[in-house]
């Protein structure tokens, strides 16, 4: 699972025992600026930085407010910004980080309260790549389309994308490029690009679509994403097999 | 105020099915929902699907194990429509592009699974939910079908006799509005939240089921609640019954596999349906051969590395993260835990309930197709199955006379009602909601006996009365999830009652329901419904016959 490296500022929690959390707190239709808000509260053996949120809440403040559902690292909900890195708060132990536990909002999203952030242009990217099975013809079978188990395995890992957005807080060109889909919709478009159930058609169309200007060129190959993936996916490498195919048609053309 | 013809309220797999049939059928729908579809809960279902896809295989096997498992109280002829459907709906996904496993053939790949009497699950790896939730969304979003995520729908708006559409609250910005609909489809998930040790999201909360029963709709066969044997002990993180079907081994503290050792299963051993295998778990704690935490072992060393990364790669990452085991070395902790509700809104196998205009689908409804216990790989099938049906029909049967006017009354009515819950100075919604988690969990669960449920039933009724006056500190109107849990809190409670009233009526063990008093099935006065409504004055139980047909009742055993 996702590591972080970070320097100590003092010694991990114990298993039990207390800890100390300085949440980011913002309500822009209402504060003039956000602030810091220190919370102390009792640990238990397997405390999660989403329990420890919610701890916070149900016992001392109602109004601090996170996304999260199903806490068990698969709705994507509670991406946060913990002492510096994206995480999933909810498959982050307390005891492994440094105290006191930073908790932000995920950067380069716009807050809506506390930490929680608009994820609509983050939807907008992902929806820009066509993310939808697109077959240039009929099942062989009449029934299902057929699919080597080598081919499924090659579009294993990027499936278990959950949307949670880290990966996109985490990449420069995505910031600065509101045209680039950014790494969790380029992997999904590879997710599509490998299936081989599309056809050939279909996938040099995909490949022209994401060598746009825009595009998978725009990636800086600094492996950001593939470091703050919760479900250990590698969106970079996704990105450069794209586009060292895109660069081999080209040839195969002027040749 | 917002006008679909369709308006689908939630958009997990049953939702999004909806919406899609709804839209190739030609009408105007629209999605609303209290998260995005993505984050939805059927993105956690792990095993599989369940169709009879092989030559050697047939429908109607399937169908005898689901009635046998639902222990004969689920409606026949509704189990023979799921069952029959199956194949079909479970290719349409693989034709939508759904990424299942693949056998040496380039087929999809199915394996054993409890209480199945042919290998017909259809899997992808061990996330078989979030593949079939990303390939619906990607469905509805390339047909552009209006999703309005992050609405609570707080209220069914009923008038002279018909469903006119909902009220819903938006979160991030608290403004309350109106949705007209000539057909309006519940397919809110189930209602875990309503038990402390459950599977299920914090969002499972029961709204759709409270929302209808409100609305004069029944919820149906509540107490039959299904408990899954294998969930993580200190969180009640799932860890799928696929384990099990792939070879994996249920050990008690000596060493015994205990499922054949004492007899709970003498022919199945660790894949008889989840109600035997939660009881025979417990028994063995009860009797002294559990482990910590009341749980039992479950192996899979045996497998080596490379089979469990290839199968069940999600749960070496839950069992490492969340539980601190590493299921290639050493055996899982596992004890039951809440998992789904076989019980739900009442309805037809369209989708239609007791109100014209009013619908549910998936978790949410009760077809009946699972009776008193579901098998593990049908739920995932009845979201697409019945939601394509309601979906279908939903869009061809509209009502075209719905009022806006009675819209607007109603936003007015929940507007104040909302409000009113602001203003409480009791206790806050936490303390409640722990309270009634917790008795459920220690009264309403496997084993059940008349004093504990009268128990719950007492501390539900004090809630109640506690709700009254229940305290919501956080005043902002942005993304306020005080008000929202506050919101969730009423459901809760009116799930919790009609689970419990339900429990305590009925005097036979069936299925997931088990009564110490009455550990025997009692076909003679049981073999019916359970249909509790709501009336100003509490909840009044009715009782429906079931549908049987080719299937008669039998002494069940595996």
């Amino acid at each position: 699972m996702a590591t972080t490296q970070e320097t100590q500022r003092s010694e991990p929690a114990t298993a039990e025992g207390k800890a100390e959390l300085d949440v980011f707190r913002y309500i822009p239709e209402e504060d003039d600026e956000p602030h810091t808000e220190t919370y102390e509260i009792e640990t238990f053996e397997g405390m999660t930085v989403l329990d420890a949120l919610i701890k916070i809440r149900d016992e001392q403040d109602s109004s601090l407010t996170v996304r999260h559902s199903c806490r068990m690292a698969r709705c994507g909900s509670d991406a946060v910004y913990i002492n510096g890195t994206q995480r999933l708060a909810c498959n982050t132990q307390v005891s492994e980080l440094s105290q006191p536990i930073d908790v932000e909002p995920l950067p380069r999203f716009d807050v809506i309260r506390d930490l929680v952030v608009e994820m609509n242009e983050f939807y907008d990217r992902m929806e820009s790549v066509e993310p939808w099975f697109q077959p240039d013809h009929e099942p062989e079978t009449g029934e299902e389309y057929l699919q080597s188990p080598e081919n499924r395995k090659n579009i294993d890992t990027v499936l278990d994308c959950i949307w949670c957005g880290a990966c996109t807080s985490s990449c420069s060109p995505a910031a600065t490029d509101s045209d680039f889909p950014g790494p969790a919709a380029l992997a999904k478009a590879y997710r599509f690009y490998k299936d081989e159930r599309e056809g050939e058609e279909t996938r040099k169309r995909r490949l022209e679509m994401l060598e746009s200007s825009h595009g998978i060129y725009r990636c800086h190959t600094q492996f950001n994403c593939t470091e703050v993936c919760p479900k250990g996916i590698s969106p970079t490498e996704a990105i450069m097999e794209m586009s060292r195919d895109a660069v081999k048609e080209k040839l195969r053309f002027w040749r | 105020m917002k006008k679909h013809d369709v308006l689908i309220v939630g958009a997990g797999g049953a939702g999004l099915r909806a919406a899609v049939a709804a839209h190739e059928a030609g009408a105007d729908v629209a999605m609303v929902t209290k998260l995005h579809p993505v984050r939805s809960h059927t993105g956690a279902a792990e095993g599989g699907i369940n169709a009879a896809l092989k030559e050697e295989d047939d429908w109607k096997d399937h169908a005898y194990d689901t009635v046998k498992g639902s222990d004969y109280i689920g409606d026949q002829d509704a189990i023979e429509t799921m069952t029959e459907e199956a194949p079909k709906e479970v290719i349409n996904l693989e034709n939508m592009g759904m990424a299942f496993s693949r056998d040496e053939n380039g087929r999809v790949s199915q394996r054993a699974f409890g209480g199945l009497s042919f290998p017909r699950t259809t899997y992808a790896s061990d996330k078989t939910g979030h593949m079939l939730l990303h390939t619906m969304y990607e469905q509805v979003m390339k047909r552009g079908v209006t999703v309005y995520d992050e609405w609570h729908v707080t209220n069914v708006v009923r008038d002279n006799g018909k469903c006119h559409g909902v009220v819903a609250y938006d979160i991030q910005s608290g403004e309350m509005e109106g949705f007209t609909a000539g057909a309006t489809v519940f397919a809110t998930g189930g209602m875990g939240q309503v038990f402390e040790h459950t599977t299920n999201a914090v969002s499972c909360t029961g709204d759709g089921m409270s929302m209808a029963y409100r609305a004069g709709v029944p919820m149906e066969d509540m107490e039959f609640v299904q408990f899954h044997p294998t969930t993580l002990p200190s969180t009640g993180i799932l860890i799928t019954e696929g384990c099990r079907g792939e070879g994996g081994i249920l050990y008690n503290n000596k060493g015994e596999r205990f499922m054949y050792e004492y007899g709970y299963a003498p022919n199945d051993g660790e894949l008889a349906s989840r109600d035997v295998v939660s009881r025979a778990e417990l028994t063995e704690v009860q009797e002294g051969r559990g482990f910590a935490d009341d749980t039992v072992h479950l192996d899979l060393t045996h497998f080596g590395e490379e089979k469990i990364e290839e199968r069940l790669s999600q749960i070496l990452e839950l069992a490492r993260d969340f539980e601190d085991v590493d299921p290639v070395t050493e055996p899982i902790p596992v004890k039951p835990g809440q998992h789904y509700s076989m019980g739900g809104i009442a309805c037809n196998a369209d989708g239609e309930t007791e109100l014209p205009g009013m619908y549910a689908v998936g978790e949410a409804a009760c077809v009946s197709v699972h009776g008193a216990n579901r098998l593990g790989g049908n739920a995932l099938l009845e979201l697409v199955v019945f939601g394509r049906l309601a979906g279908e029909h939903a869009a061809n049967n509209h009502l075209t006379n719905v009022s806006t006017k009675s819209v607007e009354e109603a936003v007015k009515d929940e507007r104040a009602r909302i409000d009113s819950l602001m203003d409480g100075t009791g206790e806050h919604q936490s303390e409640i909601r722990q309270d009634v988690q917790d008795i459920m969990t220690e009264k309403v669960n496997v084993f059940r006996d008349e004093e504990g449920l009268m128990d719950a039933l007492e501390t539900i009724h004090e809630a109640r009365e506690r709700y009254q006056n229940v305290n919501v500190k956080d005043t902002s109107h942005t993304f306020n999830t005080d008000l929202t849990q506050t919101i969730e809190l009423r459901s809760i409670l009116d799930v919790a009652e009609a689970v419990t009233l339900g429990a305590l009526e009925r005097t036979e063990s069936r299925g997931a329901h088990w009564r110490y008093e009455n550990q025997e099935r009692n076909d003679d006065d049981w073999l019916k419904h359970t249909m509790v409504y709501h009336t100003d004055d509490g909840p009044t139980v009715e009782y429906e016959d079931v549908e049987i047909k080719e299937y008669k009742p039998k002494a069940r055993s595996y």
